[in-house]
Order: C-alpha cells, then sequence, then structure tokens
C-alpha cells in the first residue's frame, strides 16, 4: 500500500516534471543557518560555526542525488536522455538511419506476416469461439455416442456431426454442396448464434424430422443473394424439399467447408447402429472440468461400453484430444514451421547486419565514447547509450515493419484461389492483431538488443585512455575486424541456405507445371458428377448413364474425346486407394501389409486423351461389358515389383482386401507410370478398370477439345442437364486449373521462400559492402603509401577485392555444405527435385559471387581514386 | 553498504515518525536537534540524510509538510504525522517491541540452559 503510493507520487512527479530542488535548497540553508546560530550560542567563531554546521550537515550533492532518486524514477530519466540523444545521432547520419530502418522494417515485417499465418494455421485453424474448452472425441458409432452423450457428466454440451456433400436442385442449376448433419446441441459446443433466424430445434433431430437446413453465409451471399426474406423459403436437398431457418455469420464455417447444415435425425435403425464409426464427435467443457477430468470420464464410458458390447467394441478406446489438435494440415504444419524458421533466420541476419554497421561506426565514434569515459561516463551508461540507440531505430523498424507487414499478406491473400482458401483450416483466420501487434513490438525489441549487443560490448570493453592517445586512429584491432568478417561470413551462408531451399521449392514447382504440359491441360475440361443411388440404383443404370453422358459430349461441335475417370493427375487429395492381390501368391497374414495401389475407373479412350503410354498390351475396348471377361491394366512399376522379369499380360489380380468379394481380373496390357499425387517423390502404383465392368458412383468426366477449355463449359454442362436436369455437376474447370488448384499452395510457399531468400541476399549485400566500404576507407593512409610508392592500380584492387574474395569463399565452403544438409532434411517437403541438384548449386554460387562482386566495387572504386598526397595528408 | 544503509534508514523513519509523534510539527534541523539529543553518536554527523528519509515518508503519505516560520522568523519547511503515519507508527512500534524482546531473549541465554 505505501509502495503504492510511493510509486503513484513517483509517477506524478515524472509526469508533471515538477523541479522541486528548489524546496530541498531552502531546507538546507535553513538547516545550516540554524545549526550555526547554535554553533555561535555554543562560543564558536562565525567562520568556525559555520564550518561546522556545513560538515555536521553532510555532502550536499550526494544527498541531493539521494533526493532527487526518491523523488523520481532515476532509470525513466537517464533513458529518456538517452533516447533523445538517440534521436539526435540517428538525426545526424540519415543515410545509415534509413538503411537500418529498412532493413530492419523488412525483417520484421516478414516475420510478422509469417507468424500471422503461421499461428492461424498451427494455433487458431478453427472459427470457434473459446476453441480451448472445445474438444473432439474420436469418431464413434451412433449407439455410442448416444450412450457417451447420456453417460457423461464432463460437457455442457456434446454433439455429433458427419460431413456429406449435398445436392441442390430445383432452382436454376443444380450444385454440389458441402453438406454437414448435426446432431442437436451442436451450436451450443461451437457456441455460436446464428447471424439470421435460428439453429436447429431439439425435436429436429428426432427421425423424420430434419427438414431443415441452416445457410452458410457464403451459400446465402452466392445462391440467396443475401436476401433476408430467404427464412421460411423451401429447397430440394438430395431430392427433399427442406425449409431454411437460419443464416450461420461468415466467419462460422465447422466444420470446414460446409456450406449448409442439417439435423443429423437418425432413424431408430441408424441409433442402434453400434459398429460403424460414422460420427465425429465434439463436446463444450463445464466450466472447472479440466480435460484431463473428461479424458478420463469419457475412456472409463468407453471400457464400460467395450465389456457389454464385446462384439463389436472389443477393442473400442474413445479419445480426447483439443479440438485444434483435431485439424488436419501436416503440409501446411510443415511449410508453416519452415517458413518460420526461414523468417526468424532473414531477422537474424538483419540484426547481425545492424551489429555490423554499428560496430563499424563504433570505431569512427571511439573519439566520443573516448570522451565520455574520460568524463566519468561508467562503461554501462556508454553501453546503455548504443542499445537505447539500437532499440529506438528496430521501434522505428517495427512500426514501419507493419506496413511491410499488412502488405505482403494481402499479397499471398490474394494469390490465393477462394476453392482452395476455405479447404486450409485457418486461412481465414488470417489477420493482422492485437497478438501480431503485441509480436512484432517484442521482436523489434529483441533484435534491438540483438543488433546493439555487440556494439555495446565492444564499446564498454575498450580502453578510453588508448582512444585519446592515439588520437583518433583507432579501432583497428585486428579481433575486432575478424569478428565483423566472421559477421559477414555468417550472413552469406544463411543466405546461400536460405536460397538453396527457396530455388529448391521453385524449381520443384516449375518441374510439376512441366510435367502437367503432357496433359495439354489448356484443352481438357473436367467435371464431376455424383450420382444419387436413389435414382441410379444399379451399376447398370450407371453405365447407361455414362454410356449417354460420353455420347453427348462427343457430339458437341469441336470435342475430339470425351472420357471418364475418377481422378487427374497431379492431384493430392481425391484419389481412390484400393488393396490389392495378385493370383498365385501368398496373401500376407494381416490387411496392414496387403499392397495397395490408386484405382482408377476409365473409358477406353481415357489413356490416349492424357497421352499416357501404353507400353504393352492393349487398351480397353467398347466389347469390354459386363458380360465380358473382367479386364485390368495395371501401371508399370506395379508390373515389375510383382511380376519381375515377366509379362504381367494374361495374369490375375483382385481388387480389396483379404475378404474381398471382387472377381479376378485379367490384365490385359500395362501402362507407363503416372504421378497422381505430387506429395509423392515417386509415382504411386496404378489399376486401371473399365467403367463399363465397374461403374463408380462418383467420376470425372472430360472433355479434349481443339479450342481452349473454357469455351466448352456451357455446351457440356448442357449435355449433361439433357439427360438428367437435376444432377449437379460441379468443379467444372480446364485441367490446367485443377492442377494448378492442387498445386498453387506450393507455388506461393515457393514464392514465399525465393521472397525471403532474395531478402536475405540483399540484406547481406548490404552487410558485405559496409564491410569493404569501411575496410577501404580505413586503409586510405595506408593505400595511398603504397601508390606514392609506385603501386599500380592493379595491386591495390587486388588487395581490395582479395578481402572480399576470400570471405565469399570461405561462406561458400560453409554455405554448400549445410545447404544439402538442410535439402536432404526437407525432402520431405520438396517435390518433384532432388536435393542433389548441381546446376542449381552452381547458379546459386555464381548469383552470390555476382552480388558479392558488385558490392566491392563501389569501395574498390573509391580505393583506386584516392590520390596519394591527399591519403598521405589524411589523419 | 547498501544493507546497512537501508537498515539506518529504517530506524531513521521510526525515529522521525515518533519525535513527530511526541513533538508535533516540526521542521528538519528541529527533528534532526531531537534525534541528536536522544540517539548520541547515530545524527551527529550526516544531518543532511534525514531529508530523502523525509521525502520518502512523505509520498508515503506518513507525513504531510507545509512551510512555516522558524525560530528566527525565517521561511522554514514543517513536517507533521498524518494519520497514516500514526498507525504505521503503532504497527511498526509493536513490531520493533517484539523484535528486541526476542533478540533479548536470545542474548539472555546461556549455555547451560540447554543442558
Amino acid at each position: 500500500m505505501r509502495i503504492a503510493k510511493r510509486f503513484l507520487a513517483r509517477l506524478r512527479n515524472l509526469l508533471t516534471r515538477h523541479q522541486d530542488d528548489q524546496r530541498l535548497k531552502e531546507e538546507i540553508a535553513e538547516h545550516v543557518t540554524l545549526q550555526t546560530s547554535e554553533n555561535l550560542r555554543a562560543g564558536l567563531a562565525p567562520a568556525e560555526a559555520r564550518r561546522q554546521a556545513l560538515l555536521k550537515f553532510g555532502a550536499v550533492e550526494s544527498i541531493t542525488e539521494d533526493y532527487r532518486s526518491e523523488r523520481r524514477f532515476l532509470f525513466f530519466d537517464t533513458l529518456l536522455q538517452d533516447a533523445r540523444f538517440a534521436l539526435r545521432v540517428l538525426a545526424k547520419s540519415p543515410g545509415f538511419t534509413a538503411v537500418a530502418i529498412l532493413t530492419l522494417a523488412l525483417g520484421i515485417g516478414a516475420n510478422t506476416a509469417i507468424f500471422s499465418m503461421a499461428f492461424s494455421f498451427l494455433v487458431r485453424p478453427l472459427s470457434i469461439p473459446n476453441s480451448d474448452r472445445v474438444v473432439a472425441v474420436s469418431a464413434v458409432s451412433p449407439a455410442n455416442f448416444l450412450d457417451l452423450k447420456n453417460q457423461s457428466k464432463s460437457f455442457s454440451a456434446l454433439a455429433a456431426y458427419r460431413q456429406e456433400d449435398v445436392d441442390l436442385t430445383g432452382g436454376r442449376l443444380p450444385e454440389r454442396l458441402y453438406g454437414s448433419r448435426v446432431s442437436a446441441g451442436f451450436f451450443a459446443v461451437t457456441n455460436t448464434n446464428p447471424q439470421l433466424g435460428r439453429t436447429f430445434l431439439p425435436e429436429e433431430d428426432e427421425p423424420g424430422r430434419g427438414r431443415v437446413a441452416v445457410l452458410s453465409y457464403g451459400l446465402w451471399k452466392r445462391r440467396f443473394s443475401g436476401d433476408a426474406s430467404v427464412l421460411g423459403r423451401t429447397m430440394d436437398l438430395n431430392g427433399r424439399r427442406c425449409t431454411i431457418v437460419g443464416v450461420m455469420p461468415g466467419d462460422f464455417d465447422f466444420p470446414a467447408p460446409t456450406d449448409l447444415w442439417m439435423p443429423l435425425a437418425m432413424d431408430t435403425q441408424d441409433r442402434a447402429d453400434r459398429k460403424n464409426a460414422s460420427l465425429n464427435v465434439v463436446g463444450l467443457l463445464k466450466p472447472h472440468i479440466s480435460l484431463v477430468r473428461a479424458r478420463a470420464e469419457i475412456f472409463a464410458i468407453g471400457t464400460r461400453l467395450s465389456a457389454a458390447y464385446p462384439q463389436p467394441d472389443k477393442d473400442l478406446t474413445i479419445r480426447v484430444i483439443p479440438i485444434v489438435d483435431s485439424v488436419e494440415g501436416s503440409i501446411t504444419r510443415g511449410y508453416s514451421i519452415l517458413l518460420l524458421v526461414a523468417v526468424g533466420i532473414v531477422l537474424l541476419i538483419a540484426c547481425s547486419n545492424i551489429a555490423n554497421l554499428q560496430l563499424a561506426r563504433s570505431v569512427a565514434r571511439q573519439q566520443e565514447f573516448a570522451v565520455r569515459a574520460a568524463l566519468g561516463a561508467s562503461r554501462w551508461a556508454i553501453a546503455r547509450l548504443l542499445l537505447v540507440e539500437n532499440v529506438l531505430m528496430a521501434v522505428l523498424g517495427g512500426v514501419a515493419s507493419l506496413g511491410v507487414a499488412s502488405w505482403s499478406m494481402s499479397s499471398i491473400g490474394s494469390s490465393m484461389p477462394a476453392d482452395i482458401a476455405r479447404l486450409i483450416p485457418g486461412w481465414y483466420e488470417i489477420r493482422l492483431d492485437g497478438r501480431a501487434l503485441v509480436y512484432t513490438l517484442a521482436i523489434a525489441l529483441v533484435s534491438g538488443l540483438l543488433a546493439g549487443l555487440m556494439p555495446a560490448l565492444a564499446v564498454s570493453r575498450s580502453a578510453p585512455g588508448e582512444s585519446l592517445k592515439e588520437g583518433g586512429r583507432t579501432g583497428r584491432g585486428p579481433s575486432r575486424q575478424r569478428f565483423r568478417s566472421a559477421l559477414v561470413v555468417a550472413q552469406i551462408v544463411v543466405a546461400l541456405v536460405l536460397i538453396v531451399a527457396a530455388s529448391l521449392i521453385v524449381s520443384g514447382f516449375r518441374r510439376l507445371a512441366q510435367v502437367q504440359e503432357r496433359y495439354s491441360p489448356k484443352q481438357l475440361l473436367i467435371m464431376a458428377v455424383n450420382l444419387p443411388t436413389s435414382r441410379y440404383v444399379t451399376p447398370a443404370d450407371r453405365v447407361r448413364f455414362y454410356d449417354q453422358a460420353l455420347g453427348r459430349l462427343r457430339s458437341i461441335p469441336g470435342v475430339t474425346h470425351a472420357e471418364t475417370f475418377y481422378t487427374i493427375p497431379l492431384s493430392n487429395n481425391g484419389t481412390h486407394w484400393t488393396n490389392f492381390a495378385i493370383e498365385g501368391r501368398v496373401p500376407p497374414s494381416s490387411q496392414h501389409q496387403y499392397p495397395g495401389a490408386i484405382l482408377q475407373q476409365i473409358s477406353p479412350g481415357y489413356l490416349q486423351t492424357l497421352s499416357i503410354p501404353l507400353v504393352e498390351g492393349r487398351a480397353f475396348v467398347e466389347a469390354d461389358r459386363g458380360s465380358s471377361r473382367p479386364v485390368a491394366i495395371v501401371s508399370q512399376n506395379l508390373a515389375g515389383s510383382y511380376w519381375p522379369g515377366a509379362n504381367p499380360i494374361g495374369r490375375h489380380i483382385r481388387v480389396g482386401g483379404p475378404d474381398s468379394s471382387q472377381p479376378w481380373l485379367t490384365v490385359v496390357g500395362f501402362t507407363g507410370n503416372v504421378l497422381y499425387d505430387w506429395t509423392d517423390q515417386v509415382p504411386e502404383l496404378a489399376i486401371y478398370i473399365p467403367y463399363t465392368q465397374s461403374p463408380p458412383t462418383e467420376t470425372l468426366l472430360a472433355v479434349r477439345s481443339s479450342g481452349p477449355a473454357a469455351d466448352f463449359v456451357t455446351p457440356a454442362r448442357g449435355a449433361i442437364a439433357a439427360i438428367d436436369p437435376d444432377l449437379p455437376v460441379f468443379g467444372v474447370m480446364p485441367l490446367s486449373q485443377a492442377i494448378y488448384e492442387s498445386i498453387v499452395g506450393l507455388s506461393i510457399v515457393g514464392d514465399m521462400m525465393a521472397a525471403l531468400g532474395l531478402l536475405a541476399l540483399v540484406i547481406a549485400l548490404v552487410g558485405v559492402h559496409g564491410v569493404m566500404a569501411y575496410s577501404v576507407a580505413e586503409r586510405t593512409h595506408e593505400f595511398g603509401l603504397r601508390m606514392a610508392l609506385g603501386a599500380q592500380r592493379r595491386d591495390v584492387l587486388w588487395l581490395v577485392s582479395r578481402r572480399g574474395a576470400s570471405l565469399t569463399a570461405i561462406a561458400i565452403a560453409i554455405g554448400f555444405p549445410l545447404a544439402i544438409a538442410l535439402a536432404r532434411l526437407l525432402q520431405g517437403l520438396i517435390f518433384g527435385t532432388s536435393p542433389m541438384d548441381l546446376g542449381l548449386f552452381v547458379a546459386i554460387a555464381a548469383l552470390t559471387i555476382a552480388v558479392i562482386a558488385a558490392s566491392c566495387y563501389i569501395p574498390a572504386r573509391r580505393a583506386l581514386k584516392v590520390d596519394p598526397i591527399v591519403a598521405l595528408r589524411y589523419e | 553498504m547498501k544493507e546497512k544503509m537501508d537498515v539506518l534508514q529504517g530506524t531513521l523513519a521510526l525515529m522521525i515518525l515518533k519525535t513527530l509523534d511526541v513533538l508535533g510539527p516540526l521542521h528538519g534541523y528541529g527533528i534532526a536537534r531531537r534525534i541528536e539529543q536522544i540517539s548520541g553518536d547515530l545524527l551527529s554527523v550526516n544531518q543532511g540524510t534525514l531529508y530523502p528519509v523525509l521525502l520518502k515518508l512523505e509520498q508515503e503519505g506518513s507525513i504531510a509538510s507545509e512551510w512555516g516560520a522558524s525560530e528566527n522568523n525565517r521561511r522554514a519547511r514543517f513536517y507533521r504525522l498524518t494519520r497514516d503515519g500514526r498507525k504505521q507508527l503503532h504497527a511498526e512500534t509493536r513490531d520493533w517491541k517484539q523484535t528486541s524482546a526476542i533478540i533479548a531473549r536470545f542474548f539472555a541465554v546461556k549455555s547451560e540452559d540447554f543442558s
């Protein structure tokens, strides 16, 4: 209490800057006068009486100091003083200040931008308020969910959901939407109120009810142009009429992506299902219930269920994890961490650069410091001056960095297609918020301290007497010079490593882009359909649809081929994966060891349309039908692994695991390998079967045309609508766009890494330039002397560039092994390229040498221009 | 060194409070004289150290000060105890008595007391 009062009084004094040394002076004077008259009364002579009084009072100066420090925060006073002085120093050398602040602004800005992105990917990938109280329970069967819900006491709400695409029909254009079926209480868990209307009532979760829907903000805007009278209107979802009861706010997208929510409304048969773990479960913890406690409770219930229903639930373990941890995104995670590290390194380079420039300047300011020290400034006072200078610079840089950050974030944001962005958990949570500001300020302070530390240490270590004595010719200590060279080498090394990593990613992207050219993707239009099992009941119904669709598509003028297949090359999701067995081979004992391959149901012309070479055998033909012998084509790598050295044609293969009921298929040919998933280092095995013998419910239809694919969107949609007007056709786009969208993340990361690498190189260049310029300036005298004694320009040039050359050589010798090591480490993230790309390394080394040579050029020219007479008079 | 200073300051503060309690409002010199008379050595030199302590007590709200006329009719700063200061004095007096009683007991102990 008293301490607080004292603090407040001091604060008041600080703010009012109330100067009352006057009062103390007056009190002292009065004190001494009174004591003097006392002494006079005691019989001392007047002069002696005053002298004794002063002696008794003590050292006025030190008492005044104590008094002042009691009155104010001394620390603040000196800090303000230092800051004012630092501002003057910075203003005196605007060039240096501008370079330093710009360097810091770039370094800190890049950090803020990437921190904001990484934060939303890693920590806040969900648009749920209070998401730290929300947990995900592992997927369970409906019956188990109901038991959990009834028995658990840890949750204020527990809800289940299932993501399931729905067809929106009626109205203009049938559309396929991301749907989520949610149980009662779902919106209580997510703690979000609708923007319009209401969410679901508990009774709407009952069997047979649930013909209601809540729209996402995006769907509402897109399909209903944000019309508020949409409530109460109906729409046909999967052929059932549903009433719209609410619209969610724009930032709510859980489970992402969702266009509309519908009640789960399981029927009695569903509710009794204890076998299929088809429900995702989320819960909101009650206040004061910890995750650990909820976990223990759920585990106990799981054990009970497992004992009660040993048949399906023998190995039932129900896990509870924070909802944030349940969000997938391992590639995003890897890239986020990679970028965070890279950007941290860039900031380190920037800091070391400023430290380097400051060191150079501190040598020039040696005399100033020496005078300060001689006048009684402590080492700490001088070091503090430099630290304050740097922190001030960093804070100015930090302020400027916010501009850099917001610019780079908006340019990254605009380069991501909206369809992809909504699939990346956390993308829409990226923003420059208070947290980012705090982070920026914190790293600004840290970088200021980092950059100021070395110069401050160096200055506080030097002996003032020496510098004064030598009259300015100081600071040539070889150890300081070596330290600065080491800093420069470290900068180049780190910049090299970053650039190598960046170029590997960029060249990986380039190579993927090259690979896709093989498919002439701009002239291939793809679209997806999903045949509802209610209307396409038997395989024959589906075959009939595909036959008709392909026929109609082929008859569009300008179309050369129309084909169907399941997966596009170079995608990284949506491949159809299957186990398989080879006839005559002993099958592995467990399912886990069963071989797997990508399964493609294709039409006969698929291979030719995508220019996939048929190595041997025959393609599918129209005659391969349900009634004829079931056939398959396999990829070359599958044939090579399972029938090594033998001809695969005529052998038998079966799709599915150990309990597969599929027929044995006769291999009729084998094809070249295709990279279906670009995140693979090598192409996966693939099995092709004709759609006519195994028609999928969902598939892609593709149209190869002579002109740009985009021109065929309307006629192709029309052809499908002519067969089935209620069938949504979605994902209609040129193959080039589909491939681009699947690798756009890599492209953005590549661009960001390249930008960081360039930034690092530029900053390192400034550093090299600073060191070279300084060493030339320092040796002006020596150069003049040499030239006066007959040295040629060539010799001087050599003297200057030798330093730069040796620094570069050392940096490259250290940098490349490190870069290769890093590349190996990143192998899982860098696709389509090998970490040992010699040509690339040579190119980067050449670039580095060129850049360093350029940064040596200006100082070298200055050295050549030295007039021997002037140089000798110098100093 | 520093610690000794703090101890001195602490005792000095208590002495100031007690002096003001007994004698009523006083100026700095008056307080110094009074403490010197009672304590002998402690404040016979470095009387000036009193003033930072007075400021500290004032900023803490234990004492208040105002200008007044001194014995020789010149302006002097007079300090007086506030209500908070009186409470503080009582509390610290109690603490001080407890502490000195404990210390006294420790010094009174002889080795045979333990046998």
